[in-house]
């Protein structure tokens, strides 16, 4: 059917996709979105999500805020940002999770990062995995990961790694399983901030980019079109042995520090990180916590997972660095991880 | 220059310094109007809205907004409705003062600099009375002889409603509808914001015309603006049993919960209202929530990161050995729902 899309991630977690005609669209943001793991069929899936209009809902359940309806293992909500509306029902269901979503037409951009994904993570968590909120670069076997908050410099670092022939586990996040980093490649999202000076595979999303922020610029900020840049498969490597983590802080500073950091303080700003993150799925959380009060040990199951998955990892690094200079923090993280690239060739 | 102190049961002393503020707004920072006090020596809190110079040298920089360094905060935010820059001065040390200043665009966003002003302070309140060992809870409070009854719902839940019933049917005396002390007693802390934004919500969804709304507004604002120290008030209160309030298709229905439910749920309610209160001005995310976010990432042993585990222990502590209840109540209020709860009550401390 062509209305049908299935993502498989590792086989730990299979998402299907089911959508109605008129949201074609949010398909297709779907497929551009997960595209390194679109798989041709599954026959169980773990995450079943249809987009189209919600029809039916239990007849049990208790009201909180005027907009949730909670129930024993699901739970029914509208929510919007600036002009995107949704509705959504989710489904806990003990072998998998269903949800139903409706977005309007500004919401279909939203879906995969503020829905999709934390989903994803909430999942991997229940099986031992996490998804973190890092950029994961690979060079041989090893991996670093980059982690800081959203506008820290994580995707331009990645794109500059990229130019210099490196490959990367994921710009935005990557998932970590005992020591491992497996790659959760999802498309780039490019910014005119992030943009490195010439680069041939980015440029064909020069004209896209000038004309979202042009839009952007025009509505005052009140509608802004993400650019998406969907990634090749062949610059993604699958996975690697987590070597080293660096967290990065633009500050207000002129010069770069360089320091290491103990685990459990790392662990403790990432936990931060991943939370705001993923913030709409913890409302929802947070709100189902209120009524069923199981959920919120999810948030502490989070911190411990993550411990585990760090476990045989050692070197833990905090890189400040000067605000808008990317490219003192790109010698920075090369100096940091020891490593003279060549200039590779572009496919 | 416009001057307001409060005074919060000698446990926490605020003052607000209005610098260049319009007249419109005068009359709509009133929601804690029942701790003014005329004169305050050594604030703990001093909150100064107006334009400000921001001191951001020197500082650690998160989502490109927000400005971090030991004690420092500062951090800009903005819709359509209002822009705002924040800064938040001495968090760690016992004297804070805060800098606000909020412009507004269109005509919902009217409400939004007072609105904002409370959503930064609130948040702020709740970390410093949690130094003092208590928790600023939102939830209503009632009393009977000398029994508190504490009453805790998210909103919708008609926590307002049922602490006026309990007053005006029951015998009961006013703590708080909205929001509440609880430490070794219970301490009344009498607010009007919540009724007024709890009856617009129900406005929303009756559908009602334009014009009706606009009267309505203007109806609740004179509503909001009484003195509340007409109204009895008891201040203090031993706490004596809890219940929750679920506003539910099945309703009465009564089930008893353990202290370590409680404690989450009392947790949950407080993040979640993080989320709502954001809605009023507009926003999915409550600024001081972002603020506290970045600079307990910043400084992961510092007391704004560790309020989360300091308010769970110290709950442990208030809630063990009480009667805890969750009620199911019907989604409609009707008056049926405060007499269930009266007869509970009486049946636990009778």
């Amino acid at each position: 059917m062509s209305n049908t899309v299935s993502f498989n991630i590792y086989d730990k977690v299979r998402i299907k996709v089911y959508a109605e005609k008129s949201q074609n669209r949010v398909l297709k943001k779907l497929r551009v979105e997960y595209s390194f793991f679109e798989t041709e069929d599954l026959s169980e899936a773990d995450i079943i999500v249809r987009i189209g209009k919600i029809n039916k809902l239990p007849s049990d359940y208790v009201k909180i805020d005027g907009k949730y309806l909670i129930g024993d293992d699901w739970i029914y909500l509208f929510d919007s940002y600036k002009v995107a509306k949704w509705n959504l029902y989710i489904q806990f269901n003990s072998d998998c999770i269903s949800l139903t979503v409706d977005p309007n037409f500004f919401a279909c951009d939203l879906i995969p990062p503020i829905i999709l994904t934390p989903l994803i993570g909430f999942w991997l968590n229940k099986k031992g995995l996490s998804l973190v909120h890092a950029a994961g670069i690979g060079f041989e076997d090893e991996a670093v990961l980059i982690t800081g908050f959203g506008g820290s410099g994580k995707t331009s670092v990645t794109l500059r790694m990229l130019e210099r022939g490196l490959k990367i586990f994921g710009d935005d996040h990557v998932i970590l399983e005992d020591g491992k980093v497996l790659a959760f490649p999802t498309a780039l999202s490019l910014f005119s901030y992030n943009i490195p000076v010439e680069n041939e595979w980015i440029k064909r999303y020069k004209i896209k980019l000038r004309l979202n922020s042009l839009i952007h610029k025009f509505t005052f900020g009140y509608i802004y079109p993400v650019t998406k840049a969907q990634i090749d498969p062949r610059l993604v490597k699958n996975c690697g042995k987590l070597e080293k983590v660096i967290l990065i802080e633009p500050s207000n500073r002129e010069e770069c520090n360089i320091e290491e950091i103990e685990k459990r303080e790392l662990v403790e700003s990432w936990i931060r990180n991943i939370l705001y993150d993923s913030i709409y799925l913890n409302k929802y959380l947070c709100a189902f916590s209120y009524v069923n009060s199981a959920f919120l040990n999810y948030l502490h199951d989070l911190k411990e997972t993550l411990l585990r998955n760090l476990a045989s990892c050692r070197q833990f690094i905090r890189i400040t660095f000067p605000q808008n200079n990317v490219e003192k923090l790109f010698e920075t993280v090369l100096h940091v991880i020891e490593y003279e690239g060549c200039k590779l060739q572009f496919p | 220059m416009r001057v307001a102190n409060f005074n919060f049961h000698n446990l926490l002393r605020v003052r607000f310094e209005w610098r260049k503020f319009r007249a419109l707004l005068k009359s709509l920072d009133l929601s804690l109007s029942y701790f003014l006090v005329d004169e305050l020596k050594n604030p703990d809190i001093t909150v100064r809205v107006g334009p400000f110079k921001p001191a951001v040298s020197d500082c650690r920089v998160y989502e490109r907004k927000f400005f971090v360094k030991e004690g420092f905060f500062y951090g800009e935010g903005g819709n359509w409705r209002a822009n705002w820059a924040v800064q938040i001065e001495g968090l760690e040390k016992d004297e804070i003062f805060v800098n606000i200043n909020a412009k507004t665009r269109s005509f919902r966003g009217i409400l939004a600099p007072n609105m904002l002003v409370n959503l930064i302070v609130i948040p702020l309140l709740e970390l410093k009375f949690l130094e003092r060992n208590y928790v600023l809870l939102h939830a209503g409070a009632v009393s009977k002889n000398r029994k508190g009854l504490l009453i805790v719902g998210r909103g919708g839940s008609a926590k307002t409603s049922i602490a006026m019933d309990l007053v005006r049917k029951h015998g009961y005396e006013y703590m708080g509808d909205d929001r509440v002390l609880v430490g070794k007693n219970l301490l009344s802390f009498p607010t009007h914001v919540e009724v007024f934004y709890c009856m617009l919500k129900n406005a929303r969804s009756e559908y009602l015309s334009l014009h009706e709304k606009i009267k309505l507004i203007f109806c609740l604002r004179n509503l909001r603006i009484k003195n509340l120290r007409e109204f009895k008030i008891c201040d203090m209160s031993p706490l004596n049993c809890v219940l929750f309030i679920h506003p539910s298709s099945r309703p009465y229905k009564i089930k008893s919960l353990s202290v370590e439910d409680a404690k989450k749920k009392i947790l949950a309610n407080m993040l979640t209202e993080y989320f709502e209160m954001a809605r009023i001005v507009g926003l999915g995310i409550l600024p001081t929530f972002e603020f506290f976010n970045a600079y307990s990432a910043a400084f992961p042993n510092s007391s704004v990161a560790k309020f989360q585990e300091k308010l769970l222990v110290l709950l442990e502590d208030l809630l063990s050995g009480l009667p805890i209840y969750e009620v199911s109540v019907p989604i409609r209020y009707e008056e049926g729902i405060a007499s269930v709860i009266d007869s509970i009550f009486e049946r636990e401390i009778g």
